[in-house]
């Protein structure tokens, strides 16, 4: 199983931390990534593709090559961090401007055969409430309809890596 | 009493948020029955941020989420008793990640400002609201976070394309826009019909899920742009195909 880690917290992690080569790692915070800017160019003029130049494309490559894919994001009141959310808005141009039924809604339809599974740890620099959890939670199975897939689990933790590792193993 | 009105749209000016918060403005001004319609809509082509008198009484403050070096001058401009309308598109079935990234920005203001009163506005592309209702759920929970008073979010689905579309063709939505103005300018509570009649349903009809698969999915906007632009050929390429993990 070829494992995507999208780490969104300014706490970088390397191949070391899982000594696996089905783990790929990428650290957001190293890298260009721009907002997206709703044009639809990705859809509309250069289908599939982001018009806008930045790291983007290795992280769209490396989710696609994955089986699972897990964001690691910290909270930041009460919701995922906007670091995350950038990633998140930026993989529009995966799925197609088509629509299709999914879970009895309207959702874009899918522009490949397959797409991973999604994961997600909540890096807890405060206690996150419950009902916070419970809204992130939520939230997080609508963004699986929308990539067309599943949720694999969502877990919080204090630091990136500690239940991540347990629950690798477990999968 | 003080408005600061938030444009939570990537698109800034250009935006159907844009539309939206103009129509709220322009009720505001209606309600307060001032005619300075025409003076605010030319403040409001102007610089990031906007700010018009619109009587003695009422400042008017307009930010732009997508001009990131604004968003601390819109914080600062939340004192209390303000009024603050937020309205952004669905991205993801939440806010615009620079939309998020100004509700962090607002952390600084938590529980230290008295009295300020919080509307959302969401729209989106999608038919149906019940994609817009777990960000919903948020905008309470962020309300409650702030300190702020939560007054209602109005959620208003099959909102692309609002820009382009004839004023003519879009008076039943002004008109509820504006009621929504009042309700601001009154500090009331949104009103419950109006939100119905913006929502209009929660899921699409069968029919319309019918349609949806017959047509495999192609409504003809997206269809028709791709066409004007030269890619229709391409539009089902799949450039990030998976490879193996040495070639990339």
């Amino acid at each position: 199983m070829n494992i995507a880690i999208i780490n969104t917290t300014d706490i970088p992690l390397t191949d070391k931390d899982f000594n696996n080569d089905k783990v790929s790692i990428v650290n957001t915070r190293i890298i260009d990534l721009k907002y997206c800017e709703g044009c639809f160019e990705c859809w509309t003029k250069t289908p599939g593709l982001c018009v806008h130049f930045d790291d983007m494309p290795k992280i769209l490559q490396t989710i696609m090559n994955s089986d699972l894919t897990v964001y690691i994001s910290d909270v930041k009141i009460g919701f995922i961090s906007s670091e995350l959310k950038k990633v998140l808005d930026k993989t529009l141009p995966l799925m197609h401007p088509y629509f299709d039924i999914s879970h009895g809604e309207v959702h874009h339809k899918a522009r490949y055969d397959r797409y991973p599974e999604i994961a997600l740890v909540l890096i807890e620099n405060q206690e996150i409430s419950s009902s916070a959890y419970n809204i992130i939670e939520n939230w997080f199975a609508r963004v699986s309809y929308n990539m067309m897939t599943n949720v694999k689990f969502v877990i919080k933790d204090d630091t990136p890596l500690g239940g991540l590792k347990n629950e690798i193993s477990n999968h | 009493m003080k408005l600061v009105i938030i444009n939570g749209s990537p698109r800034g000016k250009e935006s159907n948020s844009n539309v939206i918060t103009n129509w709220i403005a322009t009720g505001i001004v209606k309600s307060t029955q001032v005619n300075k319609i025409s003076a605010i809509k030319t403040d409001f082509q102007r610089g990031a941020k906007d700010s018009t008198k619109i009587i003695e009484s009422m400042q008017l403050d307009k930010f732009y989420t997508a001009n990131i070096n604004t968003h601390r001058e819109a914080v600062d401009s939340i004192e209390d008793n303000s009024t603050v309308v937020v309205v952004f598109p669905l991205y993801g079935d939440a806010m615009p990640a620079i939309t998020k990234l100004f509700f962090e920005e607002l952390e600084i203001i938590a529980n230290k400002k008295e009295n300020v009163k919080m509307y959302y506005i969401v729209h989106s592309g999608f038919k149906g609201a019940n994609h817009c209702r777990a960000v919903e759920r948020y905008l309470v929970y962020l309300t409650d976070y702030l300190g702020f008073k939560y007054m209602g979010t109005a959620i208003k689905p099959g909102s692309e394309g609002l820009r382009l579309t004839p004023v003519e063709n879009l008076l039943d939505f002004t008109n509820d826009f504006y009621s929504l103005s009042k309700d601001i300018a009154k500090g009331s509570d949104f009103d419950v019909n109006t939100l119905k009649r913006l929502v209009g349903f929660e899921f699409p009809s069968e029919e319309y899920k019918i349609g949806i698969k017959q047509s495999n999915g192609n409504t003809g906007y997206f269809s028709r742009i791709l066409k004007q632009n030269n890619a229709f050929t391409k539009c089902f390429d799949k450039p990030y195909q998976r490879k193996s993990k040495k070639s990339y």
